[in-house]
Order: structure tokens, then C-alpha cells, then sequence
């Protein structure tokens, strides 16, 4: 029997609504018949229709129903298991490799009406001490009785209701109730740096297991991390599903659109073999591009990083005379406190100092405790990025000698506007960790702290090499890397789909057939 | 007649074209249905 076509299952169809059109319904007999014959066209329509449906459902469930590529969990896993790169860091000390610098930074500058926060910052730092091996009670904290009191009720019972009432009581009393509890939080750190010291030896060989070095440790994270980058973004499933949740638009992959963003970096009559060729040094490119936005974004870093380190002097006096005035002020503070809860004098003339003159002597030694803390802090820094970085040290050295000193960060990050909040300063401080973080930064780590060189210039000149032109322009601000790296996406998802036979027309029809499914089973 | 087709050598859009025009068919069927039925009862 000859083939059937499209055209005609139709003229069948036309000629069944013709032949029912010509049948007489005018008695109870011929619309029996009448009836008839609809019921059983219905039948034997509906079963074809049901076996079309179950084509189309299998067919899509083919393309829809793709599961991720299993090696992308498998990669997940093994950098989940990679993430002491805070600890093996070489450069900071136990401080910041902990994150106590980020907490109390909080606590420093919280805002009242977020208690929950504060107490859960608090938490967080006793449980670090914790690990450490110094189990915090509220006597530890015995430099401010207000923060002493706090403590005691927090670590008793942390229900935010009562917390508050309490909060409220005491910050009446003292103003300064959470700044006592973190310049006593800081305070035994100082007397127990060892402790810390120790403490991250232990972590480090223990990460560290076998013969692995922190740079083979870094290596195969930056490794993993770029294997994953690939299969989250060029994996079949993940661009068809790009195009489901209109991530991707499938106007921008016609032939013209794929082709007019070949012909940007090529030119109009680019060879199309030689432009697939090409597709690792578009992913590169696309890569480059968001490292040089964000590495313009923050320019002003490096900027201040270079000028600290063309200054030579170092200032290891200062950091000794300003240790030596924190335990100074430590044992001032001790006292002051021995003298509100002991009694001095004799018989009948024994007595206890004036709480309102201890407290305020507590108070003000608290606040120089703090300042001299900070200075310390910004003093160590200096004196770590002289001696840290040097003349081979590259882009990504100092930046990420920056990231290791988050309160470094947070200072330029201020230093830029002075009325910026503190969730604006944090939200940079963690875009400026993505950045760093990003398996694909290299531009960067090849170019020398003091070369000077124009990062935007080098990208260009680099891929000029391989016959790829994009211009100053093409790179000029924010919104022009957007349309550039538009452009280089398409070009390498249209790579991809092609790869994995996904033409433009099969996935409109393939999003048409899914619709169709959906429905129908809405319906069932 | 559809046992002449083979439904898996059909392209996507075919097989779209082909439950489209089924589809219509199937529901022009159950609209004389309804309005024969209506017509008896008045």
C-alpha cells in the first residue's frame, strides 16, 4: 500500500464531516444512525489521536526528561570537599582564616533592631572558640558585667523575645553592651593566639593528608571548578532548559543571528569551519570579558594595594608599642572590673569602689581597647602586604592578598563613599569574593603587579592573535561587555546545540509538542 | 487508515500537525454529539 501523507489523513477527515454532513436527521431512526456513525468515527479518531499523543510524549520525554549529567554531582561533591581554602590560606593568620574578623565587623556595626543576628554572630564566635578548645562560659567575659550578664542569659536561653527584653534592659544600662562583647571576645583571642595558632596547624595537616601541598590543593580546585562551569552551562540539558525558562531566546539563535554574532568577532566573510574551531577561544573570551568587568569594578583595589606597596617602610616598632599598650589597657580593664565585685579597705571601713566610676572607666577602656585593636589590625596588614607580596607578585597576588584581609576590603570599600551601608559594603565584599573565587579568572594571574599594563588592551592584543577582533569599544563599560560576552554566548551555545543535534525549528517544535503533552494531561 | 502511517518516521512537526488536525476532528465529532442531542430533546 502507498504511503499515506499529512494531505491525506486530511481529505479522509473532509470526506467522513462530508459523508455525516449528507446524512438525514430528520427521525428518531436516522439520528440513531446518525449517532451512530459519530460514535464510531470518535472511537477510531480518538484512538489515533492517543496514539499520536503517546509518540509525542515519548519523544519528548526523550529531550525533556534529560537528566544532568552525572558527573556534574560527582564534581559538586569533590568541591564540597574542598572548601578549606580559607584555612589553608598562607597569608592571613587564625583571625581572619576563621572568619572572626567578618563576625566581629558585624557586631560592630549592628543594627539594634536585628538582634537575632547579633546573638547568632555571638553564637557563631563562641562556637568557633569552641573548636578551638576554649569552652566560653559568661565568666569568660568578666571584663563588663553588662556583657557578662548578657552572655550568662543568652547562653541559657536564646528565645528572641526574651533576648530582647533583655537586650533592652542592659542597653539602657550601657549603651555600649554589645561593643564589651566583642572587644571581650577579642580580647581572649589575644590571650589565646597560640590556641588558634595551634589550632589551624592541626586543620591544615589534616586537610592536607598525603603529599598534597596547598598549591596542588588550590590547582585541583580551580580544576573541578572549571570542569564544573562547563558542565552547568554547556551541558544539553542544561541549554534546552535554559530555552524553557527563557534564559535563552530562541530568535537569538536563528541562522542570521548566529551568524551576524560570528561575523562581529570574524568578520563578514569568516569561514564557518574555522569559526567552530574556534569555539574554545570564544568560551575563553566570554570568560576574560566578565574577569575584566569585574576586575574594572574594582580597580581602585589594586590601586590602593600598589601605592601601599611602594612604600617600603615597615612599621614593626609600631605594631610592638601598640601590643604593648592592648595589654596595658587589658590590665586596666581588670582592675577596674576587681574593684566593682571586691571590697578593699579594713573591719568597718571595707567597701567597694564606685559602680558608676568603674563603670565608666570601664566603658572608656573598652572604647580604646577597640580603637587600638583596629589599629593594630591596620598596621599588621601593611607590614603583611610588604612583606607577602613582592616584585614577581601578580594582579591576583594583591587582590587576593586584599581578600585575605576583609577588613582591608572593607576600608577601601568605604574609603569609596563614606555613607554606604553595611549591607552594601558586605554584598561588595562578597561579590569581590566571587570574583576571586572564579575558576576561570586568568588574565590576571598572568600579568605583574608593577607592569602597568592596560588589562583590557592585553585581552584584546591576546586574541588578536588567534584572528578574533573585538575592539576598545566592545569592552568600554559594563552595558558594552554585556552585549559582547551576548554575542560570544551565542556563538557557543549554538557550538553546543549543534553538538548534541538540537536545531533551532526541532526545539520550537519540541517546546510545541511539550505544550501539547501538558495539556493534555491538565486535562486528563 | 492511520495503520498506514508509521508514526515514528514522522518528523516532530508532522506528528504536531497530525494531533492538531486529529484533535479538531475529535472535537468537531463531540460538538454534533451535543448538538444533535440538543436538538432531540427540543
Amino acid at each position: 500500500m502507498a504511503k499515506k501523507t499529512l494531505e491525506d489523513i486530511s481529505h479522509e477527515i473532509e470526506v467522513n464531516k462530508e459523508v455525516l454532513a449528507s446524512m438525514p436527521v430528520n427521525n428518531a431512526k436516522n439520528l440513531s444512525a446518525y449517532k451512530k456513525k459519530i460514535e464510531s468515527l470518535k472511537t477510531e479518531y480518538s484512538k489515533y489521536r492517543d496514539d499520536i499523543y503517546e509518540e509525542l510524549e515519548k519523544r519528548t520525554g526523550k529531550y525533556l526528561d534529560v537528566k544532568p549529567n552525572a558527573r556534574t554531582e560527582i564534581v559538586e561533591h569533590e568541591l564540597n570537599s574542598l572548601n578549606s581554602v580559607d584555612i589553608l590560606n598562607p597569608i592571613n593568620t587564625p583571625y581572619e582564616k576563621l572568619r572572626l574578623d567578618t563576625l566581629f565587623y558585624s557586631l560592630a556595626h549592628y543594627y539594634k533592631d536585628d538582634l537575632e543576628n547579633v546573638n547568632n554572630d555571638i553564637k557563631k564566635a563562641i562556637e568557633i572558640y569552641k573548636n578551638v578548645g576554649i569552652n566560653l562560659t559568661h565568666e569568660d567575659f568578666c571584663y563588663s558585667d553588662y556583657a557578662e550578664k548578657y552572655i550568662e542569659e543568652l547562653t541559657r536561653d536564646d528565645s528572641i523575645d526574651r533576648m530582647k527584653d533583655i537586650f533592652e534592659d542592659l542597653h539602657w544600662k550601657c549603651p555600649d553592651l554589645i561593643l564589651h562583647i566583642e572587644v571581650s571576645l577579642r580580647i581572649i583571642y589575644h590571650k589565646n593566639i597560640k590556641l588558634f595558632e595551634k589550632y589551624i596547624e592541626d586543620q591544615q595537616r589534616a586537610i592536607l593528608s598525603g603529599n598534597m601541598t596547598v598549591d596542588d590543593y588550590v590547582m585541583k580546585r580551580t580544576n573541578l571548578g572549571r570542569e564544573l562551569y562547563d558542565l552547568k552551562n554547556y551541558d544539553t540539558f542544561v541549554i534546552l532548559n535554559k530555552f524553557m525558562n527563557n534564559e535563552l531566546l530562541l530568535n537569538d539563535y536563528n541562522t542570521v543571528s548566529v551568524g551576524k554574532s560570528y561575523g562581529k568577532f570574524l568578520g563578514d566573510n569568516y569561514d564557518i569551519s574555522f569559526a567552530k574551531e574556534k569555539v574554545e577561544d570564544f568560551k575563553n573570551l566570554y570568560n576574560n570579558l566578565e574577569e575584566y568587568r569585574n576586575y574594572s569594578k574594582f580597580s581602585y583595589v589594586l590601586d590602593d594595594v600598589k601605592k601601599k606597596f611602594q612604600d617600603k617602610t615597615k612599621q614593626d616598632d609600631k605594631i610592638k608599642s601598640i601590643n604593648d599598650e592592648i595589654e596595658k589597657l587589658i590590665k586596666s580593664l581588670e582592675k577596674s572590673y576587681n574593684s566593682l565585685n571586691t571590697e578593699t579597705g579594713f573591719l568597718f571601713f571595707k567597701h567597694k569602689a564606685d559602680p558608676d566610676k568603674a563603670h565608666l572607666e570601664i566603658n572608656t577602656s573598652m572604647e580604646e581597647l577597640d580603637k587600638k585593636f583596629d589599629e593594630y589590625d591596620n598596621i599588621s596588614i601593611d607590614n603583611q602586604l610588604k612583606s607577602k607580596l613582592n616584585e614577581t607578585s601578580t594582579i591576583f597576588d594583591a587582590l587576593w592578598f586584599v581578600l585575605s584581609f576583609k577588613t582591608y576590603l572593607r576600608t577601601l570599600i568605604k574609603s569609596l563613599d563614606d555613607t554606604v551601608t553595611i549591607g552594601f559594603i558586605k554584598e561588595r565584599v562578597s561579590e569581590f569574593e566571587s570574583f576571586l573565587y572564579d575558576p576561570t579568572v586568568n588574565v590576571i594571574k598572568n600579568i605583574n603587579l608593577n607592569a602597568n599594563d592596560d588589562v583590557g588592551l592585553v585581552i584584546i592584543d591576546h586574541y588578536r592573535m588567534f584572528n578574533i577582533n573585538i575592539t576598545q569599544d566592545d569592552i568600554a563599560d559594563e552595558d558594552t561587555i554585556k552585549q559582547t560576552r551576548k554575542a560570544l554566548l551565542i556563538i557557543i551555545n549554538s557550538y553546543y546545540m549543534e553538538q548534541a543535534n538540537l536545531d533551532i525549528n526541532f526545539i520550537t517544535n519540541l517546546f510545541e509538542a511539550r505544550k501539547l503533552v501538558i495539556d493534555k494531561k491538565a486535562n486528563n | 487508515m492511520m495503520e498506514d502511517i508509521k508514526l515514528s518516521e514522522l518528523s516532530f512537526e508532522d506528528l504536531i500537525n497530525l494531533f492538531n488536525m486529529i484533535e479538531e476532528f475529535v472535537n468537531y465529532l463531540e460538538s454534533e454529539e451535543t448538538q444533535e442531542v440538543e436538538e432531540v430533546k427540543k
